[in-house]
């Protein structure tokens, strides 16, 4: 019932290029094939070194295939990434109680505990002032005292305070 | 006083105009038309009067040997950052912008700044607005990847708020909030600014020698840009920009201008003063502060902090909109933002300066609408003129006749003075840089640069119309109360397609037609007087396609037109900034179709998997109802692929950590060929 079947790192557009044979199941030969290529591929996606995604690929393979025999259950392709995940965590590339897609510090530097994407926090506060509702109506209610409080002489004071009044008036007219 | 003496150029200069314009009507300003004409030109005098008399100003202070104002003399003494342990944080504040382009742009300047030996001073912020999933996740990935390449882990950090709360201005106060109090001064980028790491120091250099001084903004050269519009304007931008940038500094000195990036801010007072408030109302007059760099500004000057322009100072870079409808997308959010304005005008204790600056903000596009006025009244005018039969004694009991006259030669005097108004400031900084700075080489020669100067002026002169319809109809619609949304700006060279032209500038040129043909039909001489005006907004769809175009950019670029200076001599920065985006078009080779795609990417992929779980941080508790809503919706996404889930629920899933690791680990062991296709396995 078994037969030789090559286990051939692939590129995502499927190319291979190295060979090594595995025994595999006639009966789900396709099967295996996909099982196969998807392990590599999640291999190669993790960035692991090839002499050791080999290593790494034909042990989670040999190790599916044994499930597979002992088991009526499931398919090639998810007892061969089962499988992976445990020699990855058994290999120090993934975290024991997660899944397999949480590879260590060993493999890429940003997933290190001690590396943030932030540092730490120095709260303080940024209050908001208020803001005049109307203010223009204040505007025009400031520029009228300030026009008042002018100091004002006799003869040009009062002048003055109506200059400014009519320009201020003049300016809001402009204005809108 | 230099403000004063500015004021009585511009009233002097309007008077003797509207004097003109007086002669020139028919009735001599004696009719109600003519009288609102006559007011409606003298405040489109006033406006371009104001950009001349800036632009003289300008000419004045490059054509001086020194500026004694000018803050960059602030860097003639050498200040030990390192000995003063001062912190400077940078910023760049973004949402739903070109991954790629921000993060290059953030390595040029980390690898610039490491040049010059200061970077342990320095830290980089990416303040994160995005909410599309696929581009949050591209962010985490394009962070990542900067980080190991430079080594910038403790440096370069990312931060993504779930809730855009006041969107930029509060994007950037939520960093003050959380971190400001680390850092002596902040230097705001946007998401396309590119700074030279010696001017960055150079501005922390003058901050430390004024202490009195709260924001220095840069004057960001325009760059790499290659549809035609686009090229145009960075050519206006390096020619033009210097003289006007001048002359706003000759005017304001220390009551300056904010423009919201490319500037460095003293943290401790903006947080103290500069916290925006939301308007009371509804937008598009309340609500949310849009141009929120003019209010910070001027709520710095009110606290007493010095507002200068480093007009100056080289080494400081952005990038223009690539296309009109682009420019036009980006005018309509500015328009809304600086129409705000009116509600600060009057605020309390803010700096006549700055009160003049959000005047001159709202007139940018109010001007618009009083020239469609003028347009209007002056046509309506034109139209009555040919319609009324002319009244040769007007008063009772004359013996002569009152014969209409109009005074060609008047009027000739008039069209040639606005144009001395609007071009002399060109012309003069076309005469500065070949004669005064003899740098006529940076635009390709003095050959080059004439008919470049020449093709330009044209260029303007064609779209000028086009812009003034768009902008008025902007004011109008905020007028109505009619919101703008706050979409991300395109960024690279997009071109514009027929159809979409055709949709945007359709009542345009409807609106050209019609207008030309009514001149044509009731009074023949204003038509030929308008026709610089109606034909280009006449043919603005093919006007608006072609100037989007990058091949006419291209070519004329290999002509020698519209050169700047850092395409004929590039600044490193520039260089490695074009090296960097393209190794990034090279490095997406390789990977499966369906990874190229954030979200997908995150599923699937087990580095960029583990990555987004990590940037997670901690597993928040949630309701079971949202625990199973987001079970159901992992379900869907494996059963029917990324592309059945909306933007909103991917960014869900995206949320939780554990329907994520859930999902890749099912993606993987997916046994159907074709769904396992979907997800780009085999």
């Amino acid at each position: 019932m078994n037969k030789i079947c090559t286990l051939q790192p692939v590129t995502p557009g499927g190319s291979r290029s190295q060979t090594e044979e595995v025994p595999a199941d006639r009966e789900n030969d396709d099967d295996w094939q996909v099982a196969q290529q998807r392990i590599l591929l999640y291999l190669r996606a993790l960035g692991i070194p090839a002499y050791q995604s080999f290593e790494f690929g034909l042990e989670a393979f040999r190790r599916a295939h044994e499930k597979a025999k002992r088991s009526t259950e499931g398919q090639p392709a998810s007892h061969a990434m089962q499988e992976l995940s445990v020699v990855l965590v058994e290999r120090g590339f993934a975290h024991p109680p997660d899944s397999p897609a949480r590879p260590s510090a060993k493999d890429r530097k940003y997933l290190s505990t001690g590396v943030r994407t932030m540092p730490q926090l120095h709260r303080v506060s940024m209050v908001v002032e208020k803001i005049d509702r109307k203010p223009w109506l204040s505007f025009l209610f400031r520029g009228i005292l300030s026009a008042f409080k002018l100091p004002h002489d006799r003869g040009t004071g009062s002048l003055h305070r109506v200059v400014m009044l009519v320009c201020f008036i003049t300016v809001l007219l402009i204005v809108f | 006083m230099r403000r004063w003496l500015l004021v009585l150029c511009i009233l002097i200069t309007t008077g003797i105009a509207v004097l003109h314009m007086y002669a020139i009507l028919p009735h001599h300003g004696t009719t109600n038309l003519e009288r609102a004409i006559t007011i409606v030109f003298g405040g489109l005098f006033a406006w371009i009067s104001i950009g001349f008399w800036e632009a003289m100003a300008g000419l004045l202070s490059l054509v001086r040997r020194s500026d004694r104002f000018a803050i960059t003399r602030a860097l003639n003494k050498e200040v030990a950052l390192r000995e003063r342990a001062v912190r400077t944080a940078i910023l760049v504040p973004i949402c739903n912008e070109d991954v790629a382009r921000v993060f290059a742009g953030l390595r040029v300047t980390y690898e610039s700044l490491e040049k010059t030996g200061q970077l342990e001073q320095f830290d980089f912020y990416v303040l994160s607005d995005t909410q599309n999933p696929d581009a949050w996740v591209d962010e985490e990935i394009a962070w990542a990847e900067l980080c190991e390449s430079v080594e910038g882990f403790n440096r370069v950090f990312y931060r993504r708020r779930r809730v855009n709360l006041k969107r930029k201005s509060g994007n950037i106060a939520d960093f003050c909030r959380r971190w400001g109090s680390s850092y002596k001064y902040m230097i705001v980028f946007d998401a396309d600014s590119v700074m030279a790491g010696s001017s960055l120091v150079a501005l922390v250099t003058m901050m430390e020698q004024r202490p009195k001084v709260g924001i220095i903004q840069t004057c960001p050269m325009a760059v790499n840009r290659e549809t035609l519009i686009g090229r145009v304007g960075q050519f206006a931008n390096h020619l033009y920009g210097p003289i006007f940038t001048a002359g706003l500094h000759f005017l304001q000195l220390g009551d300056s201008h904010y423009w919201g990036h490319n500037a460095i801010i003293r943290v401790a007072p903006f947080i103290k003063h500069c916290a925006l408030p939301k308007l009371s109302g509804r937008p598009p007059f309340g609500g949310d502060i849009l141009s929120h760099d003019f209010v910070e500004a001027a709520l710095m000057r009110r606290a007493g902090w010095e507002i200068w322009l480093a007009y100056d100072l080289d080494g400081s870079y952005e990038e223009m909109p690539p296309t009109l409808l682009n420019e036009l997308k980006r005018d309509r959010r500015w328009c809304q933002g600086n129409l705000q304005h009116l509600r600060m005008l009057f605020g309390k204790g803010i700096f006549p300066a700055h009160r003049a600056l959000f005047l001159h903000g709202i007139m940018a596009y109010g001007s618009a609408l009083l020239w469609v006025l003028f347009l209007g009244l002056s046509t309506a005018l034109a139209i009555t003129e040919s319609f009324r039969l002319p009244d040769y004694f007007p008063a009772d009991r004359v013996l002569f006749p009152t014969w209409p006259v109009w005074h060609l030669q008047w009027a000739l005097t008039l069209l040639i003075t606005t144009a001395v108004i609007l071009f002399l400031p060109k012309v003069s900084s076309v005469a500065i840089v070949i004669a005064k700075q003899r740098r006529a080489r940076d635009f390709g020669g003095v050959m080059r640069l004439l008919a470049s100067f020449v093709a330009e002026v044209l260029f303007a002169t064609l779209f000028s119309p086009i812009r003034m319809f768009f902008h008025s109809k902007f004011v109008l619609m905020t007028l109505l109360g009619r919101q703008t949304s706050w979409g991300s700006q395109q960024r690279g060279d997009r071109e514009t397609g027929w159809s979409e032209a055709l949709r945007l500038h359709g009542p345009g040129t409807v609106v050209a037609l019609v207008w030309a043909a009514v001149l044509f039909v009731y009074n023949r001489s204003f038509f030929w007087w308008n026709i610089p005006v109606f034909t280009p907004l006449g043919l603005s769809i093919p006007l608006s396609v072609w100037s989007s175009r990058a091949t006419i950019g291209r070519a004329l670029r290999r002509r020698g037109l519209f050169l700047i200076p850092e395409e004929v001599a590039p600044a490193p920065e520039l260089l490695d900034l074009g090296n960097i985006l393209r190794k990034n078009e090279e490095s997406t080779v390789g990977l499966p179709s369906a990874w190229q795609n954030g979200f997908s990417r995150a599923v699937v992929d087990p580095r960029i998997n583990a990555l987004h779980l990590d940037l997670l941080r901690h597993k928040r508790k949630v309701s079971e109802g949202v625990a199973r809503r987001r079970q159901g919706l992992g379900d869907k996404a494996l059963r029917d692929g990324p592309e059945s889930l909306s933007a909103a629920e991917k960014r869900e899933l995206l949320y939780d950590p554990a329907v994520m690791r859930d999902l890749h680990k099912k993606v993987w062991e997916i046994t159907d060929p074709r769904l396992a296709g979907i997800w780009g396995l085999p």
